[in-house]
């Protein structure tokens, strides 16, 4: 009763937010190009939008993609500012150092939190502020809320960071220590000038320059020299480069403030965004005003809302929410201070396959516990055809499984452009993915939090990666990718920590750990759960060269030959956050 | 016959530009934000693209305001750089001073010219080019061609400027020295600082329309814009329009072979016809100079047109391949491997006949002058009324009257767009329309359309619109041309100079509309509006002889419209056959 209590809330909730419109009598003013200095006397120039001539709170968004960034062919930030000016705030957006129409040089976040700190307290000064401000946006957007909230400006009242990144050696630019080769390229040349870039790359052949080698000069051979690009592939560790930008528990233990955390499913900065929400879940003196929300959404539609299916997966109207109008509730409560208290959960997520939201008092839930799907084969798990399976106990002695992983010929980490929620059987095709599935299901199986794949493998190389990918296999077949990326990853020289290269010794068996990310989501009873197993995912990230060399500068492609172990010493196994079963009318009828 | 055997020229042309496009070699190689110094130490971003061997290419330059990326529907820039790169030419796309990634201030075209000599002999001394360099571009990015021409760089070989803007005050800012006020505000916002600015999409404007004096309209939208006041503190052709405004002496020093491109539908159309007249007229390569006039819009004179515009439906051959043009074009001029293009004087599309036709001179020769001449028995107001044209002149007849108040304008968006079925505009009272008989046979029309009106005012200075529609026999009247034509009274000596009215005393105003090219068929008629507004658009002329940048007062204005033996108002027409 409970749960469907919560479905009916939750469904109210959405279509109050969809409610508000603006006012007809609306009279918003703007002011175009507006500079703030900084602290070392650089210009950044915002875009204002105000409800009048008074003094109103404002939220700030901060972006390097421009003010003029569209979404779906539409600018974004006009829609916005008239959005929150009619409902009584001043929205600022403002170019990030470097980019659009700002001043000085554009390198990552480095800049953010003192110029994010400096911004807002600008904001205070300004004859149209009240002296409250508030932050807003997506993914960097996201970023620079929390950066901005590390330096404690005294104005800076809450936040509402969506799909912040975090994590820089296990998001981006790399995750499990493997270099996101498509992802660094595209990205930084996006944000190589004072102007959008990236229609230059229109047309481009990308097989042709990802073949290049080494890594290192990948950017001249896309188009230009690329400072950042460089920067990023040669502090390969988790060092002093990287803490500048990473909050840490001291960091969350002084940030009392509240935030509204939304990502996704699919969203590839949920590592960031839940690093961001456990911190301040376990450390803040805030930890009673954080809120998270997690859809069935990809990066972008974790701000400009979602659909109803992603690849072959389809989902409920309702979980699609209006973005704005959460926000807006936030907002009036914590920034404007009119509203009555927040009736939120703490959590709200939506659990795919289920097709419905659900509610925590905490995430992960506290109610969810690891439970193990052990890989097993008599020796040929190899592709969609061998005799992998996933069982509920460590399987006895059993012969290992093999597979060549030739890093010129990798996996690839997507089919025709689309990665979300895909089914993957052509993927599953190859010899060089070993493919492990359970039986099928009597009762579903929900899982909400992150999983896992603790991996005993050996390599005859000095240095390899080894993938992992969760799939649902529906009754029809379909094999549907679950998961951020969807493949984790972990490449072998950090086995043992990101911040630290440690070779393997050949033939050694090793335990790895994947991370899959975070995932809520039902398997249905006759449906089947699969693993994926193998050692690359193309272009998503580099594939592994199988030298041990440095990455950067390597020139040499060696053949790896893998073997995973599953038997009682070498239990290689898939770890599910399991949600204990609920009453079956609970279920929303979904286990035919 | 003749005109059919143009068509298939035109067939034959296309099918051996399609064979270039086979021999595309998929390999580019590109360089992005390269950097080249101006004379003033300014530096200026360029992505460049080039054919992935080595080796010494020609090169294309295009010199862009909208970031050197632009994007135009499922087009770019970026694609006119694979697209040459592929078949042997470097591309080089800059963004112009202070815009996108490029150093400097931005200031209209004022430093296009310095910038673009320096730009070409930069380019002349890379490793990647062979010395001969050519111009390509659409709008701003072709008068910039012109403007680089002018400074006769030793390295330009030719240029190919689409739809140029040039003709300051019979295009924009000033038309007829009326202020295009909408275009103003929205433009040079958009060029405010050096990204793309796109923060007043959606913005409710009425308000700010209504603000005066014009001069601070600019704060009321969103900033101060040091360009839009520059523009209204200029409100003649001075010392500041000249530095950019060729005069036809110009063009007796511009050796170069150039492709003329505009549209029927295109705003910058005069300026593309200043140039090509100017061209024509002067230049020593006046046989190398190639006009294309089809039925487009201002984008698609660069990136193709499409089968309708508004109520206007057209052929498929309308539609060009412009990149396979300009190859051709290219090959010839620039590369010189290519044969001549085999290119007519110049080809345009005559809209109703829907068909090219293929002109030795441009203007056509053999078009001549018609008038068709306003009647009416004095209440020609609106639909209604009895105002008609014919080939007569007039007699004795009453005049006509309306009242112009410039706080209740024509909307110059009630009529709609390109095409547009005027007639929610003609159903006004202080609209004007005369309308001719049904006609019995097709009239052809090329060239210069334009109006000869006798009005007389109660004010020291007003505003006179004339529109031109092609009547259906549905009744539709459909839109011709680029734009209504307009004359702001104090300018009817000259642009040089302001010179106010004479309440009560009757002036003869010439009003040019556009250049227009196309058929009234059998069973159309012909039909032209007069009126003093086309708002916001152009600013309402306040009717008070004020300064226009700094007026905030209104007046009422009272227009009368003659049409008797003494005073014959008439729509002049390029009639061919």
């Amino acid at each position: 009763m409970k749960h469907r209590f919560t479905g009916i809330v939750l469904t109210v909730v959405v279509l109050s937010m969809v409610a508000p419109t603006l006012p007809v009598d609306a009279q918003v003013r703007q002011l175009f190009d507006v500079r703030a200095p900084m602290r070392d006397g650089i210009e950044l120039s915002a875009d204002v939008w105000l409800p009048g001539d008074g003094e109103y709170p404002a939220i700030l968004v901060r972006t390097p993609y421009l003010k003029s960034m569209m979404v779906n062919d539409r600018p974004i930030f006009p829609g916005a500012g008239a959005f929150f000016a009619s409902h009584g705030y001043a929205l600022v957006v403002q170019d990030v150092r470097g980019r659009g129409d700002s001043d000085g040089v554009f390198d990552f976040y480095f800049a953010d939190a003192e110029d994010g700190y400096d911004t807002v307290e600008w904001i205070a000064s300004q004859p149209w502020s009240n002296g409250d401000v508030g932050m807003m946006g997506v993914s960097y957007l996201g970023a620079v809320q929390w950066l901005a909230a590390s330096q404690r400006p005294p104005h800076l009242k809450c936040i509402a960071p969506t799909a912040p990144s975090g994590q820089y050696m296990h998001e981006l630019p790399y995750r499990g220590g493997a270099w996101m080769m498509a992802w660094s390229l595209e990205w930084i040349n996006g944000t190589s000038g004072h102007a959008e870039q990236g229609k230059n790359l229109e047309g481009i052949d990308w097989d042709k320059v990802f073949s290049q080698r080494p890594l290192i000069e990948l950017d001249e051979v896309m188009g230009r020299r690329m400072p950042l690009y460089r920067d990023f592939i040669t502090n390969n560790v988790l060092n002093g480069y990287w803490k500048r930008i990473i909050l840490t528990a001291e960091d969350f233990r002084r940030l009392d403030i509240p935030a509204m955390t939304v990502t996704g499913w699919f969203d590839g900065d949920q590592p960031g965004a839940l690093h961001h929400w456990t911190g301040m879940a376990e450390n803040s003196p805030a930890a009673d005003s954080q809120f998270l929300i997690i859809g069935p959404w990809n990066h972008v539609q974790t701000f400009i809302g979602g659909a109803t299916e992603m690849g072959d997966m389809e989902f409920t109207p309702d979980s699609i929410i209006d973005n704005f109008g959460t926000h807006l509730e936030f907002f009036d409560h914590y920034l404007k201070g009119e509203a009555p208290p927040l009736e939120w959960p703490r959590a709200r997520v939506y659990v795919t396959g289920l097709d419905q939201w659900r509610e925590y008092d905490e995430y992960p839930p506290a109610a969810a516990s690891s439970r193990a799907l052990y890989l097993a084969s008599e020796g040929a798990a190899n592709g969609l055809d061998g005799d992998g399976t996933l069982v509920w106990s460590a399987p006895g002695g059993q012969p290992t499984d093999v597979f060549t992983f030739d890093p010129q010929h990798p996996v690839p980490s997507d089919i025709a452009g689309q990665q979300h929620g895909i089914d993957r059987r052509p993927i599953q095709r190859r010899d060089d993915v070993l493919v492990y599935t359970s039986g099928e299901l009597k009762e579903a199986v929900e899982i909400t939090g992150p999983v896992t794949v603790e991996l005993y493998a050996a390599t005859d190389a000095p240095d390899t990666d080894f993938t992992a990918t969760l799939t649902d296999v529906y009754p029809d077949g379909r094999a549907v990718a679950l998961g951020i990326e969807p493949t984790g990853i972990i490449r072998a020289r950090y086995r043992h920590g990101l911040d630290r290269i440690e070779l393997v010794t050949p033939g050694s068996v090793e335990r790895y750990t994947i991370d899959l990310s975070h995932i809520g989501h039902a398997f249905l009873a006759g449906h089947r759960i699969r693993l994926e197993i193998s050692s690359s995912a193309y272009p998503a990230y580099n594939p592994n060269q199988n030298t041990g060399n440095p990455v950067a500068t390597d020139t040499e492609w060696h053949v790896a030959g893998q073997t995973i172990h599953h038997d009682q010493q070498y239990p290689s196994r898939l770890i599910l956050p399991v949600v204990p079963n609920r009453p079956s009318d609970e279920m929303g009828g979904g286990g035919s | 016959m003749t005109h059919r055997a143009a068509v298939l020229r035109l067939g034959l042309a296309l099918s051996v530009l399609v064979a270039f496009v086979g021999t595309a070699d998929a390999q580019v190689h590109r360089l992005f934000g390269v950097r080249s110094p101006m004379r003033d130490g300014v530096e200026l971003a360029s992505d460049v693209w080039l054919p992935a061997a080595e080796g010494r290419f020609p090169t294309i330059l295009i010199r862009c305001p909208y970031m050197k990326d632009m994007g135009l529907d499922d087009f770019s820039l970026g694609q006119v750089g694979e697209y040459f790169a592929e078949r042997g030419y470097a591309v080089v796309s800059q963004d112009t001073r202070g815009r996108g990634d490029s150093d400097g201030e931005f200031d209209f075209f004022f430093a296009d010219a310095e910038d673009g000599y320096d730009t070409i002999e930069w380019i002349a001394k890379q490793p990647w080019s062979n010395g001969d360099v050519g111009m390509i571009g659409v709008s701003y990015l072709a008068t910039v061609q012109w403007l680089a021409a002018r400074e006769r760089p030793p390295h330009l070989k030719c240029i190919a400027p689409t739809a140029p803007g040039g003709d300051y005050f019979n295009e924009i800012p000033y038309q007829g020295g009326a202020f295009h006020m909408q275009w103003a505000l929205h433009w040079i916002n958009g060029t405010s600082a050096r990204s793309s600015q796109v923060n007043a999409a959606g913005m409710d404007m009425a308000p700010i329309y209504e603000h005066r004096p014009l001069l601070t309209m600019d704060e009321a939208m969103g900033r101060r814009m040091q360009l839009y006041r520059d523009f209204l503190e200029h409100p003649t052709l001075d010392a500041y329009w000249k530095r950019i405004q060729f005069a036809p002496e110009d063009f007796e020093s511009i050796d170069l072979p150039a492709l003329h491109v505009t549209g029927w539908f295109d705003g910058d159309q005069p300026g593309a016809m200043y140039y090509w007249n100017g061209m024509a007229a002067r230049s020593p390569a006046a046989s190398r100079q190639f006009l294309i006039v089809g039925p487009w819009e201002h984008a698609q004179t660069f990136i193709g047109g499409t089968l309708e515009v508004g109520g206007l439906k057209f052929s498929g051959d309308s539609v060009i391949d412009t990149m396979a043009t300009h190859l051709a074009f290219f090959e010839h001029y620039l590369k010189g491997t290519g044969p001549e293009p085999g290119f007519p004087r110049a080809r345009i599309y005559i809209t109703g006949a829907n068909r090219w036709r293929d002109f030795d001179h441009y203007p056509p020769a053999e078009a001549a002058e018609r008038s068709l001449y306003l009647h009416s028995g004095g209440s020609a107001n609106s639909l209604i009324g009895d105002g008609d044209l014919s080939w007569l002149p007039p007699g004795d007849e009453p005049s006509d009257r309306y009242t112009y108040d410039p706080h209740h304008p024509v909307s110059s968006d009630a009529g709609g767009g390109y095409g547009a079925d005027r007639r929610p505009v003609q159903r006004r009272d202080d609209v004007l329309v005369y309308t001719s008989e049904a006609l019995e046979e097709p009239l052809t029309i090329a060239g210069p359309v334009a109006v000869e009106l006798y009005a007389t005012t109660d004010v020291p200075d007003t505003d006179f619109v004339v529109h031109v529609s092609d009547v259906y026999p549905d009744g539709r009247s459909v839109s011709l041309g680029s734009h209504s034509g307009i004359i702001r009274a104090r300018y009817r000596n000259g642009y040089d100079r302001e010179v106010l009215l004479t309440p009560g005393e009757t002036e003869r105003y010439r009003i040019r509309v556009c250049h227009m090219g196309h058929s009234f068929l059998a069973g159309h008629r012909i039909r032209i509006e007069v009126t003093s507004s086309d708002s916001p658009s152009i600013n309402p002329n306040q009717n008070t002889g004020n300064p226009v940048a700094t007026d905030t007062e209104w007046r009422i204005a009272h227009q009368v419209i003659h049409h008797d033996g003494e005073r014959p108002s008439r729509l002049i027409l390029p009639v061919v056959y």
